[in-house]
């Protein structure tokens, strides 16, 4: 079920909020839990007891921890299973395949049998929820958190659907006093509507119709691609996963504050970074930060001189491709990735970026990020470097077809203009620029202002259920994480 | 604080009326509702929902506090009425829908068990499915996306129609019904970018296919001509997108006119060129709707008179009455909508009631007084009736029918689309019977027991040479190759006597083959029994490159069969399942159905 799909809109989220407010904060919980395990079966069926084994279980490794704890022991025992069986859950219905699939590459060459498992299926949502309970397991251990005692508000915590099959990762520690006890007033409510809203503007009014010319031009051969057409479907590209992801992003925000909660920002606008570190805080926020906290300082962080550093950093980005996707595309992008953060702490790599201009360090960002998101949109590793090749290759014809005339539209255009400027704190550099300036507005602007942006909201609002419901079918990217 | 409260109350209520007339409306406008109780019921149910949500568990409930919080509360409340309305206006549709659904999954299965994991593993999938065809969300959704799309963004709301310039709508990608229940994809785009181009074989086999026809109908006494319509983009083309003028290319319909011209042996019309005569001799009226694919009445008037112009020509022995402009009243109506097509754009009909509407109306005195079954308002959107035709066998078939006992010919049969459609009441003018069936490609065979019309008259769209080559029933192709062979007794290409009688022949000294040509070969076995055997047929490197099946008996020891033009050689074996063959050939001799060398 995705959020921007009819049934999500006009059944399940009235319906829940009916619910929701109807019983009463004893009930909510329970109605909160019901109403996300519905939405998870929805689209996982029977896959829904993987779900219910992996709140079991950390709830049981959890409780376990705790009354090691209590015993004074630290609960190593508990922890290591609890860790095992995340990552065991999360490595079969993720890796299995792709590490069969390799295996199998070179089994004929010792003259063994090719093994065959079958396809194992990929729940939605596997590694958000799995890094979630990983999360909450460690903060357990480390002392960061209290234990959960109740089933049904850990339950809650694991399968709360705003979150629950694409972020943000919330960590336990971050949302456990609104699990027992939260109100929502009007400014909540209104606050949650209004990201909600930005979100689903975001996603199908940007999102998709980037998507649409960066599926056109990927699937375009590589080899007949003039250079300009692969620019635009790396660029389409670029814009398509930040307006999904962090569309997604905001409406899970967007949810979680009608209904009470108050989940970290995932996005701050990564492509005005000047570095690719910066690039990693504002990118994916609630994934970098677990990476570091999780993995990165546990490895000894930037402790240990600069290989073991450059080592580190290495891992993390490529465990981080790999948690993306099962595929050596993905893992290439997280390795891309970790390269260029090991060279930007290189000392002169460092003073050279500091002393570029402003524009020159962002042209250079978005420069690195838009040749790895090629590697992962690509299908293969192959394709990714036939794609690139045509990016640099001047020479050809140029291409026009009857995809293309569909997807680089008047649409398209405008689109891509409105998602250019979206990338950018627009609106937060105005008000940064209007409240340093020595004028204030009239009351009476200000009011206009406030009704302007109220009426916009209503008619995005309205427009992108326009748009979904003249359109069609619109998953979301990061489903299969 | 109290008049606070009861200010919010109040604030809260009339939100809940407007929620209460909102849903109402839906239901009456849109004809949401359900049953008869729904209203009442509904009400009190949304009140109570709204009241409870907003008024008892919002924290900090005053909404006329402050300016703001009353926009936020205005935003908050439209959010929930704009989602929750339309469920709340069909509240009957989640229980029956669920069951329906069920009901389906479970039927499916024999045991209990069976039936429970149906429905667990089925129900998403069908019950989404089941949504998106069984319940109603007000089209204004839709109606504001097509708007914005076509009239801000400039951009067509589906990808089926392209949006051109001054309100021009084309054929775009996407699917359209054939025949029958068979709906296909078509890529008009890359037709008009040149980019789908026939191949070879693919006009060969455009060339056999109507010469089959043509021929199995000359051998029952009617006479075949086939017309080739173009789509308004081929006669409006500086109307199409910008970016699509630029990168015009040869279309399929330019190659098939050209290749049905030269090689075929069939009368043919191609409609273009005096659409575009008429199109330059006078601007107005337009000869196609700016807002539907199809030519207006008036468009069609000029196809049915370009139609007859060339039949006059083809059939010089036959009167062929040829009704002027002149001979009609041109009634136009300038504040139209093209209801089907506007509903398929998602465009209100209110704001498009600007597309001119032409219908033709006889004048007294012409060659349709005699006509029995004409409209009386004129020539316009009005299927002809269906009547039945009566076989020799005393069975009938209904088809449409239109009769004038003035007209000089006995019998035209028009099959075609809805383009021909347009013009059969035109017809009426020169046959006493006009038949009429609707078929996009195909043959209809079957019709041809019933009726022998004088002329049959075959209409194919552009857009429906996107898809293969039709297929004829295999009566028509065992007739063509024999009559093929019969008509080119003077464009020999070979002729072989073999003493003795071999299995493997080569057939040296053909000569390369041609473009539009088709060879028949006749092959005479020496044959003591009645045998059924293939022959293969074989190219210079000894592949296959077909094989065709004969039966041949001693008093009847000739087989003719079409020869593809790569065929240098043919070899004789059994037939699958039958025992090894005994028969050998004895001559063969090519014809060709292209003169000269």
């Amino acid at each position: 079920m995705v959020f921007s799909s009819t049934i999500f809109l006009f059944f399940f989220l009235p319906l829940t909020l009916l619910a929701y407010f109807v019983v009463g904060p004893r009930g909510r919980n329970l109605i909160l839990l019901a109403a996300s395990l519905l939405f998870y079966a929805w689209g996982e069926t029977v896959y829904l007891l993987v779900m219910l084994f992996s709140i079991a279980a950390n709830y049981l490794f959890g409780l376990l921890i705790d009354r090691a704890r209590e015993r004074g022991s630290r609960g190593g025992t508990a922890f290591a299973l609890a860790v095992a069986t995340n990552l065991g859950l999360l490595g079969f219905f993720k890796y299995a395949n792709f590490f069969v699939d390799n295996l199998n590459q070179v089994l004929p060459v010792l003259g063994l049998a090719p093994m065959d498992i079958g396809r194992v299926h990929l729940p939605i949502g596997i590694s958000f929820f799995t890094f979630q309970a990983l999360s909450y397991i460690i903060d357990l251990y480390r002392n960061e958190t209290a234990v959960q005692r109740s089933l049904l508000n850990f339950a809650l915590y694991k399968a709360l659907f705003p979150q629950l099959i694409a972020g943000p990762i919330v960590r336990y520690r971050d949302v456990a006093r609104e699990i027992e006890q939260r109100t929502v007033s009007l400014d909540d409510f209104a606050s949650g509507v209004q990201r909600f809203i930005i979100g689903l503007g975001k996603k199908v009014l940007i999102a998709n119709v980037m998507g649409r010319a960066a599926d056109t031009i990927f699937a375009t051969p590589a080899e007949t691609l003039p250079a300009t057409l692969a620019w635009i479907g790396a660029i389409a590209f670029m814009l398509q996963i930040y307006f999904d992801f962090s569309g997604y992003s905001d409406m899970a925000i967007g949810l979680g504050r009608m209904f009470g909660f108050h989940f970290l920002e995932n996005f701050n606008y990564p492509y005005i970074a000047r570095s690719i570190r910066e690039f990693w805080r504002r990118w994916h926020i609630s994934l970098s930060t677990w990476f570091r906290d999780y993995l990165y300082i546990p490895l000894g962080g930037n402790r240990h001189g600069a290989v073991r550093t450059g080592a580190n950093l290495l891992l993390v980005f490529l465990l981080c491709g790999l948690w993306h996707g099962a595929s050596w595309t993905f893992l290439i992008w997280g390795v891309y990735h970790g390269f260029f953060l090991v060279l930007e702490r290189v000392p002169a790599v460092r003073r050279l970026l500091d002393r570029l201009p402003a524009p020159l360090q962002h042209a250079y960002v978005l420069l690195v990020v838009l040749v790895g998101w090629v590697f992962f949109r690509a299908d293969t590793f192959a394709h990714a470097l036939a794609y690139l090749q045509a990016m640099v290759d001047f020479s050809r014809e140029p291409l026009f077809n009857s995809q293309l005339f569909l997807a680089l539209n008047n649409e398209f255009s405008l689109t891509l203009g409105a998602a250019v400027i979206g990338s950018a704190p627009l609106f937060a550099l105005l008000r940064r620029w209007r409240a340093g300036r020595p004028i204030v507005p009239a009351p009476a602007m200000r009011r206009l202002a406030a009704t302007a942006r109220v009426g916009s909201l209503g008619f995005v609002l309205v427009y992108s259920i326009a748009a979904v419901l003249g359109g069609a079918h619109n998953p979301f990217l990061y489903f299969r994480f | 604080m109290k008049s606070h409260r009861l200010r919010s109350l109040l604030t809260i209520a009339s939100v809940a009326i407007s929620f209460l007339v909102l849903v109402l409306s839906l239901q009456g406008i849109f004809g949401l509702r359900e049953t008869l109780w729904q209203a009442p019921g509904e009400g009190l149910l949304v009140v109570v929902f709204l009241v409870f949500l907003f008024g008892w568990r919002l924290r900090d409930l005053d909404p006329l506090a402050r300016a703001e919080g009353l926009r936020r509360f205005v935003l908050s409340a439209l959010f929930v009425l704009v989602l929750a309305a339309p469920l709340a206006a069909q509240l009957p549709f989640l229980g029956r829908s669920a069951t329906v659904v069920a009901g389906q999954l479970a039927a499916a299965e024999q045991d209990t068990g069976a039936r429970v994991l149906a429905v667990v593993r089925g129900f998403p999938a069908a019950y989404e499915d089941y949504l998106k065809r069984e319940f109603r969300l007000p089209h204004w959704f839709v109606q504001l996306n097509a708007l914005v799309k076509v009239h801000l963004l400039r951009v067509s709301p589906n990808n089926n129609i392209a949006l051109g310039t001054d309100g021009f709508y084309f054929e775009g990608m996407g699917t359209s019904r054939v025949e029958g229940e068979l709906v296909e994809s078509f890529d008009n785009i890359a037709d008009y970018m040149g980019q789908a181009p026939f191949t070879e074989a693919e006009l060969l086999q455009w060339k056999i296919a109507l010469e089959q026809r043509r021929y199995w109908l000359q051998q029952r006494g009617s006479e075949y001509v086939f017309v080739l319509a173009p789509t308004k983009a081929f006669v409006y083309p500086e109307h199409l997108p910008a970016s699509l003028q630029r990168v015009r290319g040869r279309s399929r319909y330019e190659q098939l006119s050209s290749y049905l011209r030269e090689h075929a042996d069939i009368p043919f019309i191609d409609l273009l060129p005096p659409l575009l005569a008429a199109k330059a001799r006078a601007d107005y009226p337009p000869l196609f709707y700016k807002t539907d694919f199809h030519w207006n009445f008036y468009g069609a008037f000029v196809a049915y008179r370009a139609i007859v112009d060339q039949l006059a020509r083809f059939f010089p022995r036959y009167p062929f009455p040829a009704p002027e402009l002149a001979d009609f009243d041109m009634r136009i109506d300038r504040h139209w909508a093209h209801e089907s097509f506007m509903y398929m754009l998602g465009l209100p009909l209110f704001l498009h009631r600007n597309e001119h509407h032409i219908t033709m109306v006889p004048r007294p005195g012409g060659p349709y007084d005699t006509a029995l079954d004409l409209p009386p308002g004129g020539i316009y959107d009005h299927y002809p009736p269906l009547r039945p035709i009566t076989g020799p066998d005393g069975t009938t078939m209904e088809v449409r029918l239109l009769r004038n006992p003035g007209a000089p010919l006995p019998s035209i049969a028009l099959l075609g689309d809805s383009f021909l459609e347009k013009c059969i009441y035109f017809f009426s003018a020169n046959a006493q019977r006009v038949l009429n069936h609707r078929t996009v490609v195909n043959f209809p065979k079957e019709i041809f027991f019933y009726e022998q019309p004088t002329i049959v008259i075959q209409e194919i769209l552009n857009m429906f040479i996107l898809r293969p080559p039709p297929k004829n029933p295999w009566r028509l192709g065992a007739h063509y190759v024999e009559e093929k062979f019969r008509r080119n007794a003077d464009k020999v290409l070979l002729h072989n006597e073999l003493a003795p009688a071999a299995r493997k022949v080569a057939l040296a000294g053909l000569p390369a083959g041609r473009p539009g040509e088709v060879r028949v070969a006749a092959v005479t076995f020496a044959v003591e029994t009645g045998e059924r055997l293939d022959v293969r047929l074989l190219d210079r490197a000894g592949r296959d490159v077909g094989t065709d099946g004969c039966r041949v008996r001693p008093d009847s020891p000739v087989c003719q069969i079409l020869l593809p033009n790569e065929a240098v050689g043919l070899e004789v074996v059994a037939a699958k399942g039958r025992p090894p063959v005994r028969a050998a050939v004895a001559a063969v001799e090519v014809r060709s159905d292209v003169s000269g060398p």
